[in-house]
């Protein structure tokens, strides 16, 4: 955390949610890790459909709730969206491949990853997505490490992420 | 074999993301191998696709036919258990198709000689990566003379060994524990390379400070910032293995004596296994569980095991009651802390003065470097013991321990085989272990095991006596098929062979095209390792299947890394065994790879780690063999099984899919043509069953424990939900019924009532079988076909099997029940398939990979 950047930004739609996923998407590498957190609802699938657009991904990209990993191969760079809800330990992570595809070839993204801390990474950037009483999303962004910091630091310098430092 | 015509030694290693190739000429004379060719390309995660292709093109670069090899060598790893799974697994099947020796060699030595070969001198260190922020340290001191390892494999977080190798050389260690054990470590490190006569090197290296080691390995590009102050970075293609760095690996091995490019016996492909460092998740996890000494009662059920307010915990809790017994009664389960103090009291009785406290044994049973296991009788009474500690590749038996009535039954030889499967799967090559010089049985069960005497400890144990050190070799378990138990059928009568000695060359070759086309199909894609082989007529000449459920029952489910590691040790010995009782029953003293006409593979869908090792494996052994390579689908497969009840079966049928990991309802519109009509929206019904044995504490698999304890139930005592019964289309699901029983027997137990198990059983079975029926009859009205069959481990349920046969008279539909062998995964049903794709000329190339899921569907 000692040398994390944190970012936020407010969106009053889903629409405008993806948008602003939309935007990290050319700043992803093979190796990036993005943890998602947020309610149900708050929209998470949403933020990495917007993703999705960004890297031209043609099909539909759902929750991975039931299948735990969907991955999409057809864009620039692969995508890999986890959900580890089902899961019930952590070495059922071994199971369904999660070690090679956090380190595989493309960006990752992960639904209840603090379920398994230890199975992250040493460097990712985080994503908070609440929803305040007025409905209002509060996208939240911190970076863990030094590759996420870079990450962070570029998409947020991008004028169409519109995302504000915090302290 | 004539030495003279096989003169080249292939050598292939995928544990990293580089394929690397190496192609050399062996030179008996002075045990040297010259470079013929080296190759490294970027795998891109596509080892199985690449590999074998491009092993063949290397050759015809070369002009080198694959018959001029002589010996397959091939990187065991540490490195990506399924990339080293995959050189492991197509260098087994090259071998053994070729019948050349196969040996495998450290990946992580290949990497050092690589540098070594590039001209590095002096102090070295390679960190590979091992994923989930660990990785593989290994120091190494390379001279004009070759290299020398300073260490045995480990695992370590990379943060750790970071800073270890930063700290100071090669004073700093990377043992993972303690003081005292990284002392220990050292000292066996300076004694290695002494041995090896490398003194002057590592004199050198503990003096000279000045040196600055050279850093190399894939980790460094995850860790480069981690591992920057341990050194000097290596040229980046130095990290990952070369073709050339294998071959001076094996280069070394040979003058050492520790392979023989030329002895066939010596490199048995069965006997290469890959390094591996650490057991599976589930086991680590396990070993954590057990040594906590969690109040609670394993054997009673319900309470404790399978409902819990934290349902995310309950998933590995059954493993303990899941352990099945062997047929003395005994059943081995790694030792738990709740047993420490039995082992304590049985050691004040046995060892006396040398006896362990309680606190000590429970000092044990967390350390990730120790194993332990125990033996129970039918009562659950504590017979037997044993613990080992692996040091720096050798696993040191610290107690083996048997009751006096107990004695005889080859407990002890079962506990020290458990040991030594888990040691190697811990990086240890050697056991060794200490036994009282008066002790003579004792010793002549080590003997008989493999162990040599090596040496005295004089007043070893507290009463003086002399303790006389012995050695021996890993694996200690000399079984051909990894300790699973082999399961064989055949079709055919066995031809008459009572004369021997008129069993000519020529009568031999004719028997066996009298039979062809012959076609041996594998099986991996689940916990059972298969071979058949299935002649011209359509019989199964040979049908072996290597069953690991005894290795995943304790965990209450299949676990993928174990069903992998169990396929890659079994491969050898099932083929071997499956070979061997086909030209039995063809009449014919041998029959070899290269006398069949097809290799065929499961390559989907199922368990991706499981399925590729079959693959890989089927792939090497048809290029070797210069076969055609078929690619079956599993589930085409279940279908088939239909045929081996009723021969005469045609098309259009419907066929109930019902298993483990299937749950769907298939029109075959014509052998080939497949329509799914529906199928699961979530849980399978074998895995209903199995979730529902466990929330039980029934044990598993779940199927027949389930199935027998409904016999004796009321089938209408609890109604539980039919879903989808009525949506009107052929979908199903069972997470909705696996839900409701779990919650009816939470809801009973906080009332306070007794449930009665057989009723629930009885109930949720009944509600299974409604669904199945009444999807399977719209189905049949659908289509008017005439014919149902069923496939799959669920269709050996009895009560569905009933219901399918009331429902298949009302209709006038012929039903066909595959014979209960059928129904669970088998290769005779593979090659089945197989002939047909053979026959229609439908082949795969070398650069098919396995697959987790396909759609039946589309032809392929």
């Amino acid at each position: 955390m000692a040398n994390g950047l944190t970012y936020v930004r407010q969106t009053t739609s889903t629409e405008a949610t993806k948008q602003l996923a939309t935007t990290l998407a050319p700043y992803l590498r093979a190796g990036d890790v993005i943890v998602l957190n947020g309610d149900l609802g708050a929209g998470k699938t949403q933020f990495v459909q917007g993703v999705a657009a960004g890297l031209g991904i043609g099909g539909p990209v759902t929750s991975p709730t039931f299948n735990i990993l969907l991955s999409y191969m057809d864009g620039n760079l692969p995508l890999f969206h986890f959900d580890l809800y089902r899961l019930d330990a952590s070495d059922q992570l071994e199971d369904i491949g999660y070690y090679e595809t956090v380190d595989g070839p493309g960006a990752t993204f992960i639904e209840w990853g603090d379920k398994f801390p230890d199975a992250l990474p040493y460097g990712y950037l985080q994503i908070d997505i609440t929803v305040n009483e007025n409905g209002i999303r509060i996208v939240q962004a911190h970076s863990f490490g030094e590759r996420a910091r870079n990450l962070l630091f570029v998409w947020a310098k991008d004028s169409k992420s519109r995302l504000v430092q915090t302290q | 074999m004539s030495e003279l015509t096989h003169p080249y030694i292939l050598a292939f290693d995928t544990a990293n993301e580089i394929i690397a190739i190496g192609l050399g000429a062996l030179d008996p004379a002075d045990r040297s191998v010259s470079l013929a060719a080296s190759v490294e390309i970027e795998a891109h995660r596509a080892s199985n696709t690449q590999l074998l292709p491009r092993i063949d093109a290397l050759l015809s670069e070369c002009g080198i036919d694959k018959h001029a090899i002589a010996c397959v060598v091939c990187g065991r790893g540490p490195g990506s258990f399924t990339g080293v799974r995959i050189a492991m697994a197509t260098a087994k099947g090259v071998s053994a198709a070729l019948e050349v020796p196969l040996y495998g060699v450290s990946t992580l030595d290949s990497i050092a000689w690589g540098l070594q070969h590039a001209g590095v001198r002096g102090h070295a260190v390679v960190v590979a990566d091992a994923m989930r922020k660990e990785v593989y340290p290994v120091r190494f001191e390379l001279s004009d003379e070759g290299i020398a390892r300073l260490e045995a494999d480990s695992v370590v977080k990379a943060d750790e060994a970071a800073e270890r190798l930063a700290g100071g050389w090669p004073a700093g260690s990377v043992a993972k524990e303690g003081a005292a054990n990284a002392a220990g470590l050292e000292a066996d490190a300076v004694n290695a390379a002494d041995a090896a006569g490398c003194t002057g090197a590592v004199a050198d290296a503990a003096g000279g400070a000045s040196a600055v080691p050279v850093v190399a390995g894939d980790a460094l590009k995850k860790y480069a910032d981690l591992f920057e102050p341990c050194g000097t970075f290596a040229d980046e293609p130095l990290w990952t293995p070369t073709g050339q760095g294998l071959l001076l690996a094996a280069q070394a091995a040979w003058r050492e004596g520790d392979i023989d490019p030329f002895d066939a016996a010596f490199g048995n492909p069965a006997f290469a296994l890959p390094v591996y460092t650490r057991l599976s998740d589930a086991e680590e996890n396990e070993r954590i569980r057990l040594s906590k000494n969690e109040p609670k009662n394993l054997r009673t059920g319900v309470q404790d095991t399978g409902i819990r307010r934290d349902q995310r915990a309950t998933v590995r809790d059954s493993a303990i009651e899941n352990a099945q017994a062997d047929e003395n009664g005994i059943t081995y389960r790694p030792l738990d802390a709740a047993h420490a103090q039995m082992v304590a009291h049985l050691e004040t009785e046995l060892m006396g003065t040398d006896a362990w406290s309680e606190a000590l044994v429970l000092d044990e049973l967390p350390r990730k470097d120790r194993v332990w296991w125990a033996a129970y009788d039918a009562d659950d009474a504590l017979v037997g013991y044993a613990g080992g500690w692996i040091v720096d590749g050798q696993v040191q038996i610290l107690k083996v321990a048997t009751v006096p009535a107990m004695r005889r039954c080859g407990i002890a030889r079962s506990l020290l085989a458990r040991i030594a499967s888990d040691a190697r799967d811990l990086g240890a090559k050697s056991c060794s272990l200490e036994v009282r010089t008066s002790n003579e049985s004792a010793q002549a069960l080590y003997r008989a095991l493999g162990f040599e005497s090596i040496g005295m400890r004089p007043r070893y144990y507290s009463d003086r006596e002399d303790a006389v050190i012995m050695e021996g070799p890993l694996p200690l378990d000399h079984h051909d098929v990894a300790g699973m138990e082999l399961m064989v059928h055949s079709d055919a009568e066995p031809c008459d062979t009572s004369d021997e000695t008129a069993v000519q060359r020529a009568d031999s070759r004719e028997r066996i095209e009298g039979s062809q086309p012959l076609v041996l199909a594998i099986e991996t894609s689940c916990d059972e390792t298969a071979a058949a082989i299935v002649d011209g007529r359509g019989s199964l000449v040979s049908d072996v299947v290597a069953s690991q459920i005894d290795f995943h029952a304790r965990f209450g489910g299949v676990v993928p890394e174990i069903a992998s590691r169990k396929h890659i040790e079994a491969i050898c010995g099932v083929t071997d065994e499956c070979l061997d009782v086909a030209a039995e029953r063809i009449g014919v003293p041998r029959l070899r790879w290269r006398d069949l006409s097809a290799v065929a593979v499961t390559y989907a869908p199922g368990l991706v780690g499981a399925l590729v090792v079959g693959v890989a494996f089927a792939k090497g052994a048809a290029w070797a063999a210069d076969l055609p390579f078929i690619g079956v689908n599993h589930l085409e497969g279940h279908i088939y099984a239909n045929k081996i009840a009723t021969p005469d079966i045609t098309p259009p049928l419907v066929v109930s899919l019902v298993s483990g990991g299937h749950t769907m309802l298939v029109h075959v519109k014509a052998w080939g043509e497949y329509v799914t009509m529906g199928s699961t929206l979530d849980d399978a019904v074998g895995e209903a069953f199995d979730k529902v044995a466990k929330a039980m504490g029934l044990g598993y698999p779940g199927g027949p424990v389930i199935s027998k304890l409904a016999a004796e139930g009321d089938a209408s005592a609890i109604g539980f939900p039919r879903a989808m019964l009525h949506s009107g289309d052929l979908r199903f699901s069972l997470s909705g019924l696996k839900t409701a029983v779990i919650t009816y027997l939470r809801n009973e137990e906080a009332a306070g009532r007794t449930v009665d198990k057989a009723d629930v059983a009885a109930s949720f079975q009944q509600a299974v079988i409604d669904v199945q029926v009444a999807k399977a009859e719209m189905a049949l009205k659908l289509t008017g076909a005439k014919e149902f069959c069923l496939g799959g481990g669920v269709a050996a349920n009895p009560a569905l099997r009933a219901a399918y046969r009331v429902m298949c008279e009302k209709l006038g539909v012929r039903l066909t029940l595959p014979p209960m062998s059928a129904c669970t995964d088998n290769a005779g049903m593979i090659a089945l398939v197989a002939l047909d794709r053979y026959r229609a000329k439908r082949f795969f190339g070398l650069d098919a990979d396995a697959q987790a899921h396909v759609d039946i569907d589309q032809p392929y």
